[in-house]
């Protein structure tokens, strides 16, 4: 039987279509300088357009007024988002990768009409609130908690680096409901409306990179929440997360490979353009190797990517079909996921050194694409789980299995 | 009263274009068929109509690969469409293929407008859809860049090199649309265009018009040597494949290339 490993005419068509809206109505609309305001301000008119063209409504069923495509169909969004500007793939990756897909997943019918509806419908955009200031790659120790009060919970704490945090509709919180059972039963996860009470937006992050996409501070003092709000079961908060997690590590490392893509294609057009010695510099051999090496890289991230997102979609199904998932696929998906991850935000930083050296002084130079992408780049080794938490995930698993992948 | 709208669409190839140097042909050997930018336009002028309740109904004369480029024009949020198969043999024959678009019309009509594109794939003028008018005797009219419907009639707005223009054209009508700003298919429409939207397929010889040609009415290729010569230049090609906006201009940096 022959290994099928190929797009779809419907999954064609939805590339060409996000690649020429985004090159076309959003590119030459982004600001060119990303380096004003407190860290840069989200481009919300741009995002709307890329709204109401249903790139944030990517893996909603039709049936919740969504596009009703899959991981494969978010992946492409997230490569062609991210060619144009990673920040904006950001904002996809934070509202589709781990926002939506824990209120799709383990939201009931009221909770899923209630939340997941208005974001097929392309009306509301969302975000995932873990990490906390002594609670990052160990997110088992946050400290927010949720303590009953008649119907209600009342959350307080502090979340850190929430993207999408100072404009999303819809949050997803987690908090510790029993402070004895540790990570494993003592997580909650929460559905919170930008407009609850206790809620407030803090310090908006200035920084190095991605300063397109808001990354925010959030502050939850007593903020009222209802109990129909708990998503999933009480005390199965870190479940929620971490496989939200999974799929949304799977689509920043498909927003690498579209950004890595469109940098080797800023490289070769710059190699053949740019002439030392009487000659372009793509004719020496050492430019020859870069640009070829950075596409060795991409062929084996991009084959990577849609593997580990085919895997995610069959996964995710299950979950949203409320079927036994086999011990078997979830450990395949998480260290498909992370592996995917780790290759794919490593590839983007050897692309971006590259690509600074064929680019020579002009790579450097402020505000440039290549030196902002350059930029751009660095969070994708560090956010959702550090590569090197990745590496420790996958070790974790050799040594369950033996060696055997 | 609901207006029905008829939206002749062509195809193009997508991808890059080579010459083979042996023969001076086209070697489009493993290329997509596409909606062709022309008809995108004509589309994003129809769309213009949907507010008023418009119908709008796609139809196109496969050459092969015809599905993909019908479907694609669904994706822009069409309601129907309708596939000719088996055209193949007479591609190039702008007459038989308004004979055809006219049966059509004729079949599942009556239209308000035929609202199509001004251009076809590799030349021009797109001959076709004028004479679709002129067998169904209806008034033509090209370049349109708005229109809106009117009492009996159309209200059209359309740019010439004397200036803009606003016109009231008669219903039913032929309408070829100008350069007005594309239309890009959103999720939700490239999700429905596959998983909801059927196509109707009609094969050609269902019409009469394949019978009603002579041999004397056929347009063949002629091996014209010097002619094939002069095509060979793929360089050429491609300068007046660009000329006509029919592929992208040298690509700045990081565009992608044709």
């Amino acid at each position: 039987m022959a290994f099928e490993f190929s797009f779809t005419p419907e999954q064609r068509l939805f590339r060409r279509a996000t690649r020429a809206f985004m090159r076309t109505q959003i590119e030459p609309n982004l600001p060119q300088d990303d380096w004003t305001g407190h860290g840069g301000d989200s481009p919300l008119d741009l995002l709307r357009r890329i709204q109401a063209q249903g790139i944030f409504s990517i893996p909603i069923p039709r049936e919740l007024g969504g596009a009703g495509m899959g991981e494969i169909e978010y992946c492409i969004a997230m490569e062609e988002v991210s060619a144009v500007d990673a920040s904006l793939g950001t904002v996809l990756g934070a509202h589709t990768g781990i926002g939506v897909a824990p209120l799709y997943l383990f939201g009931n019918e009221e909770q899923r009409e209630r939340y997941v509806r208005p974001v097929g419908e392309g009306k509301h955009l969302t975000a995932f609130a873990l990490t906390e200031p002594t609670a990052g790659s160990d997110a088992a120790s946050i400290k927010t908690k949720a303590v009953r009060d008649g119907s209600d919970y009342l959350l307080s704490g502090t979340k850190i680096w929430c993207s999408n945090g100072n404009f999303a509709d819809t949050l997803v919180v987690f908090a510790v409901t029993d402070e004895t059972l540790g990570a494993h039963g003592g997580v909650t996860a929460f559905i919170v409306e930008k407009d609850m009470d206790g809620f407030g937006i803090g310090t908006i992050e200035d920084k190095l990179g991605i300063r397109h996409s808001n990354t925010a501070e959030l502050h939850f003092d007593q903020c009222r929440v209802p109990r129909e709000n708990v998503l999933g079961n009480v005390g199965e908060g870190f479940i929620v997360a971490l496989t939200a997690l999974d799929g949304g590590r799977v689509g920043l490392a498909a927003a690498t490979v579209g950004s890595t893509k469109r940098l080797l294609e800023q490289c070769v057009h710059r190699s053949k353009v740019r002439e030392r010695f009487g000659r372009p510099i793509i004719k020496n051999q050492s430019i020859q190797w870069m640009l070829a090496d950075m596409a060795i890289d991409i062929h084996h991230a991009e084959y990577a990517v849609y593997h580990a997102a085919q895997l995610v979609n069959d996964y995710y199904h299950k979950i949203a079909a409320g079927q036994p998932v086999p011990r078997s696929l979830r450990e395949k998906v998480s260290r498909a996921a992370a592996a995917t991850k780790v290759f794919s935000s490593e590839m983007a930083g050897r692309a971006g050194e590259a690509a600074i050296k064929i680019f020579g002084a002009d790579g450097l130079r402020w505000r440039n694409k290549v030196e902002r992408g350059f930029r751009d780049q660095v969070i994708t080794e560090i956010y959702e789980g550090t590569n090197e938490i990745q590496r420790l995930i996958i070790a974790r698993e050799l040594e369950q299995q033996g060696g055997v992948i | 009263m609901a207006l029905k709208v008829l939206i002749p669409v062509t195809g193009a190839y997508h991808g890059r274009l080579r010459v083979r140097r042996s023969t001076g042909e086209l070697d489009a050997e493993g290329l997509e068929r596409i909606l062709s930018e022309p008809s995108n336009r004509a589309i994003s002028l129809a769309k213009q109509l949907v507010s008023h309740g418009a119908t709008l109904t796609a139809v196109h004369v496969d050459k092969g690969a015809g599905e993909e480029v019908l479907r694609e024009a669904l994706s822009h949020g069409l309601d129907q469409g309708i596939l000719i198969e088996g055209a193949a043999t007479y591609e190039s024959d702008a007459s038989t293929r308004a004979a055809t678009i006219a049966d059509v019309y004729r079949q599942h009509g009556p239209f308000d407008a035929v609202i199509g594109p001004a251009r076809s794939e590799f030349a021009g003028f797109s001959g076709a859809l004028a004479a679709v008018a002129g067998r169904l005797e209806l008034p033509c009219v090209v370049g349109v860049r708005s229109v809106a419907p009117e009492e009996d009639g159309f209200r059209i707005g359309y740019t010439s090199i004397f200036g803009d223009y606003d016109l009231r054209i008669p219903r039913p009508c032929v309408i070829l649309a100008g350069d007005i700003e594309p239309s890009y298919p959103t999720a939700w429409g490239i999700h429905d265009a596959y998983q909801k939207r059927g196509i109707l397929r009609v094969q050609a010889d269902q019409y009469a018009v394949q019978k009603s040609l002579t041999h004397r009415q056929r347009i063949e290729l002629v091996k014209d040597e010097k002619r094939a010569s002069e095509t060979l230049d793929g360089a050429t090609l491609i300068r007046r494949l660009r000329s006509r906006n029919l592929i992208p201009e040298a690509a700045p940096a990081g565009e992608v290339d044709a």
